[in-house]
């Protein structure tokens, strides 16, 4: 059940300037072997973690620094910013390697909060209140015991697999205003005005497809 | 078990980074004491993660990775743990402590009127804030209406208007279109964590007569 916890740590730019930052720990203790249903990226960023593998580092910013980098494009960053923003994110990656945890969050989840956190902190000049992953835990109601883990990170795999073809499979309308929210931080009212429609039609067009994909979402919780 | 939870439209607003600091730090303290939120929002960061993974990569400069491997070797190892004070966990949902350094001496009250005290939190420049609210056992908050939207997440005691009551862990949106009198129950403090979209204004005979002199 915890996996639908996503365990990304922004490290607030202005707290961190305070000498304050949000707790973190290491999730669940200690990492169990690489099963054969995690996926590659997984596996990637456990060797970051585990060995500071830098050749698994390589690979995972082959795969995500361009996508980070596109992901800050259509959030309103210049190309020279987003590159930036998605080496900086990277980094962080690196940096933060050992609280990621395969049981609970794919890598692409856990990458997306950091890229988020980053636009927001870079972009908005907005701290980004977050949860610690101590409170996660607690309100969890307490830390994974470990056991079955390789297995949910396999059936979680699985999941995600389903989950991105769905995706594909949206509507255009529907796709258009769900990725408008993800992609460009906008609110639904932000939405309606871009597109010139009423603000009822964004609001139940943003519904629908998340009604559409909850289904395939909550697969991986189990 | 949390009563209250807020609507979708504010999780999503939450999970793609779209809320303005003050409510989503009310909306991130709700979820560290409401496992079922923290969870929808887990789920809606997946799709955030999805979205990430099928978008078309953007071409990077040249040597883009060999800059970022040789950054590697400055990357400060992760900040160490703060210190909180016991009362500030007690009170306050984690996303709070660094905005009060983790104690709960750092809370600046300000006396309101016999009844109610406050303390920012954040205030973002424009007329949205997040501040701390105090409302003594038993005693009214001044019946008020919202140009924007109130979160209220209780952190203390409780508190009840016409329609519900709502205690620790619990959220209150309230909108334009609802003029309402909370009152803190009986026996113990209310404290609440608000974010407030624009100025709220009073309603009622008394707090009408404050409100050019009130900023709540």
């Amino acid at each position: 059940m915890l996996s639908g916890v996503v365990t990304a740590l922004p490290i607030p730019a202005r707290a961190a300037a305070d000498g304050y930052s949000p707790a973190m720990t290491q999730a669940g203790g200690s990492l169990s072997p690489v099963s054969g249903g995690e996926s590659r990226m997984e596996g990637l960023l456990r060797a970051v973690a585990t060995l500071r593998d830098r050749t698994a580092f390589a690979e995972l910013f082959q795969h995500f620094a361009p996508r980070l980098k596109a992901f800050m494009m259509k959030g309103g960053a210049d190309s020279d910013t987003a590159e930036e923003l998605a080496q900086e994110a990277m980094i962080q990656v690196w940096r933060r390697a050992e609280s990621y945890d395969p049981s609970r969050a794919a890598a692409s989840t856990w990458i997306y909060t950091i890229a988020r956190n980053k636009r927001i902190d870079r972009l908005r000049r907005e701290r980004r209140p977050d949860m610690s992953e101590e409170e996660y835990t607690a309100a969890l109601g307490g830390a994974d015991d470990g056991g079955g883990r390789g297995d949910r990170a396999a059936e979680r795999s699985q999941a995600e697999a389903r989950l991105a073809r769905s995706v594909q499979e949206l509507p255009d309308d529907q796709a258009l205003v769900v990725k408008m929210a993800f992609y460009e931080d906008k609110s639904h009212s932000a939405i309606a005005a871009e597109l010139k429609l009423p603000l009822g039609t964004v609001k139940s067009r943003i519904r629908l497809a998340l009604t559409r994909l909850r289904g395939m979402i909550q697969d991986l919780d189990k | 078990m949390i009563a209250h939870r807020p609507p979708e439209e504010l999780l999503l607003g939450y999970a793609s980074g779209a809320l303005p600091e003050p409510i989503a730090l009310v909306v991130a303290s709700h979820a560290a004491l409401c496992p079922e939120t923290a969870r929808e929002i887990g789920r809606l960061e997946r799709l955030g993660g999805t979205l990430l993974d099928g978008l078309a990569p953007a071409e990077l400069k040249s040597g883009a990775l060999d800059r970022a491997l040789a950054a590697l070797d400055g990357v400060p190892a992760a900040a160490p743990k703060p210190i909180v004070t016991p009362a500030a966990r007690a009170l306050l949902p984690a996303p709070v402590w660094p905005y009060v350094k983790g104690d709960v001496a750092n809370i600046a009250w300000q006396r309101r009127s016999a009844d109610v005290d406050t303390a920012d939190i954040v205030v973002d420049g424009g007329e949205r804030r997040a501040f701390l609210l105090r409302v003594r056992a038993g005693r009214p908050v001044p019946r008020h209406t919202h140009r924007g939207l109130e979160l209220t997440l209780v952190l203390k005691g409780a508190y009840c208007d016409a329609a519900n009551c709502f205690e620790r862990g619990d959220l209150q949106v309230a909108d334009t279109t609802m003029d309402h009198q909370p009152v803190a129950q009986a026996g113990d403090d209310c404290i609440c964590l608000v974010a407030l979209e624009a100025p709220i204004w009073f309603t009622g005979p008394i707090g009408r007569l404050a409100n050019p002199f009130v900023k709540l």
